[in-house]
């Protein structure tokens, strides 16, 4: 069970210039259970292959980018293909990983293709798609196709992948075998736009079967592409065993329910999706959009955006395509919004040092500890998850008493109305007077000093 | 721009027609520059005169109907046997030689499990496929 890792792309510390010579350096090397792992530098990669004579073994292929495109179609290993990379005559398990990459596909033929020339052979095929920029410009071309005319099960796995499309479909077994896959698609915090699954079975075939389970999507296809279904399903379709779960759609209830087999749970149909960042209305969903087709599907943050904490249900991944952490209550689609937060100052308390916190006042004193004041520093108080919040140091202010504190007992007389007192002094010695109390009622007070 | 095409053995198939300046890979390419000699992994690189384009349209002209196809690789081998002694001498002691286009047609075939139909029905169905 190997791994080896080898790294193409342009720069002089690549192993390979393209995937064509990774591929034929690797083909024969791999032993049942290996893992060939494919690390594709930042730039356009041209995926047009056949990769039909890789060792016919168990094996695992990872289509890897050496830098995450941080969720944006420019940026990071982008796929923009010339021709199909053709899986041919694999008659073992096989199991094909895209990890952080971008998909840039044309209008025309490019898929990744899968195929086999037995139709007895019995086989396990997995596509995983993770954390991937999905884009097909064609009406009619998939980006993945299972070819395959034999016996076995097919699992296609997307996850915090943004899938947008022109109305054609992104995966699809497009052929009529007497001898067909199961086909099985799990589409998990996915963002999808005008992108459809079509499933087909040959008309004598009623064994093989099918579904597509969607968890925590966001799901917008036109009414005119498909009749506004994510999956389709033609006369010799498939049999239907999907579900959705936290799951908002452009989708009529019994469009969705039609392929998610009338098991879903917190799905909302209907819905209003906007593609121009404006603000969304209660129970809408906006994106940021931009200029198309490969949008910004990132979430206008507003409390409408019904998209936002809606996958309450759905096992979530813990981060989203950007990497951004998801919090408890995490958001549907692809990507996270920022994670709301509310501030709760904690009540203030009072501490006194060296003096005991007694009062003695003629009239009513109030400690009222001042509005705690919170800071923020480098963005606005709109919280993302990972800012620090420092709250400020509290205030006590105090009114009705200047906060005096007396470090010892004075000497004092203290009376009413007229009052005398008599002191020998030394000489040298110093006095003091001291008038103490509330100034109410506005006192005249005088002072007659005498010396005999 | 001249063209490295890049073979492998055991069957001499053509993996890539790359343009000059663009370095094979450093496990292709054991020296510093993208031209210095090649490692000896089974690797082979064929230094032409032409462009990648014009030598895809010279291969498809005389190996298939069509005047041009997506790409000229993976469909085609070389045989080095079928080059001149020249070449195969250099091929030998550095893993690279200069050949003309011609030569390599007098030295190319179908890749395994490759002929003309199967080429043909790949690239019509991707749309590639120009007669």
């Amino acid at each position: 069970m190997a791994t080896v890792t080898k790294i193409v792309g342009a720069s002089d510390s690549a192993d390979y210039a393209t995937i064509s010579l990774w591929y034929n350096a690797r083909r024969s090397q791999p032993s049942s259970g290996d893992t060939e792992v494919c690390v594709l530098e930042d730039g356009n990669h041209d995926w047009s292959s056949w990769q039909g004579g890789w060792a016919d073994v168990d094996l695992i292929v990872k289509f890897q980018a050496q830098n995450s495109h941080g969720g944006v179609w420019a940026n990071g290993a982008r796929i923009v293909p010339t021709g199909q990379m053709s899986f041919a005559s694999r008659e073992d398990d096989t199991t094909i990983e895209f990890i952080d990459l971008v998909f840039d596909f044309p209008a025309a033929y490019r898929p990744l293709y899968l195929g086999t020339s037995s139709t007895t052979t019995s086989k396990t095929t997995n596509v995983t798609l993770t954390r991937c920029l999905a884009y097909n410009a064609s009406t009619n071309s998939p980006i993945v196709r299972n070819g395959y005319n034999a016996p076995g099960v097919t699992n296609i796995t997307a996850t915090n992948c943004v899938l947008e499309g022109e109305g054609g479909q992104w995966y699809d077994v497009p052929y009529s075998s007497s001898t067909a896959t199961d086909s099985y698609v799990v589409m998990t915090a996915c963002t999808v736009r005008d992108a459809i699954i079509t499933l087909q079975r040959h008309t004598s075939n009623s064994t093989t079967n099918s579904s597509v389970v969607a968890n925590g999507c966001l799901i917008a296809i036109d009414s005119g592409m498909n009749s506004g279904q994510m999956v389709k399903l033609t006369a010799n379709s498939y049999a239907r065993g999907g579900s959705s779960v936290d799951c908002i759609t452009t989708e009529a209830e019994a469009t969705h329910d039609n392929w998610a087999d009338n098991s879903r749970t917190n799905a909302t149909y209907g819905v209003t999706f906007h593609l121009d960042g404006s603000t969304p209305s209660s129970g809408q969903v906006s994106w940021e959009g931009g200029s198309g087709p490969k949008y910004d599907f990132s979430l206008v943050e507003h409390a409408n955006n019904l998209a936002i904490g809606y996958a309450a249900n759905a096992t979530m991944p813990s981060g989203d395509i950007e990497g951004n952490t998801r919090p408890g209550s995490p958001d549907a689609g692809a990507y996270q919004s920022e994670v709301g937060v509310t501030l709760t100052p904690g009540k203030l308390a009072l501490s006194t040092s060296t003096f005991a916190p007694a009062v003695v006042a003629t009239q009513l004193v109030f400690l009222t500890p001042g509005k705690l004041a919170l800071s923020t520093t480098g963005f606005a108080p709109s919280v993302a998850s990972g800012n620090t919040l420092t709250p400020g140091i509290g205030q006590l202010s105090i009114s009705g008493k200047v906060p005096s504190a007396v470090s010892s007992t004075p000497r004092s007389v203290i009376s009413t109305g007229q009052w005398s007192s008599s002191i020998d002094f030394a000489v040298g010695d110093e006095w003091v007077v001291t008038i103490d109390g509330p100034s109410a009622n506005a006192p005249r007070i005088h002072v007659q000093l005498l010396f005999s | 721009m001249p063209t490295q095409l890049v073979t492998h053995t055991p069957d001499g198939v053509v993996c890539a027609a790359l343009q000059d300046g663009v370095h094979a890979g450093k496990a292709i390419v054991g020296g510093t520059g993208w031209d210095g000699p090649v490692t000896n992994e089974g690797w082979c690189i064929l230094d032409l005169d032409d462009d990648p384009a014009t030598v895809r349209q010279s291969i498809c002209g005389a190996m298939l109907t069509a005047s041009d196809i997506s790409k000229a690789y993976d469909y085609f081998a070389v045989t080095d046997s079928r080059l001149p002694t020249t070449a195969q001498a250099s091929l030998a002691a550095t893993g690279r030689a200069s050949i003309t286009t011609v030569e390599l047609l007098a030295a190319l075939g179908f890749a395994p499990d490759w002929g003309a139909g199967l080429v043909q029905a790949i690239e019509q169905e991707q749309g590639t496929w120009s007669e």
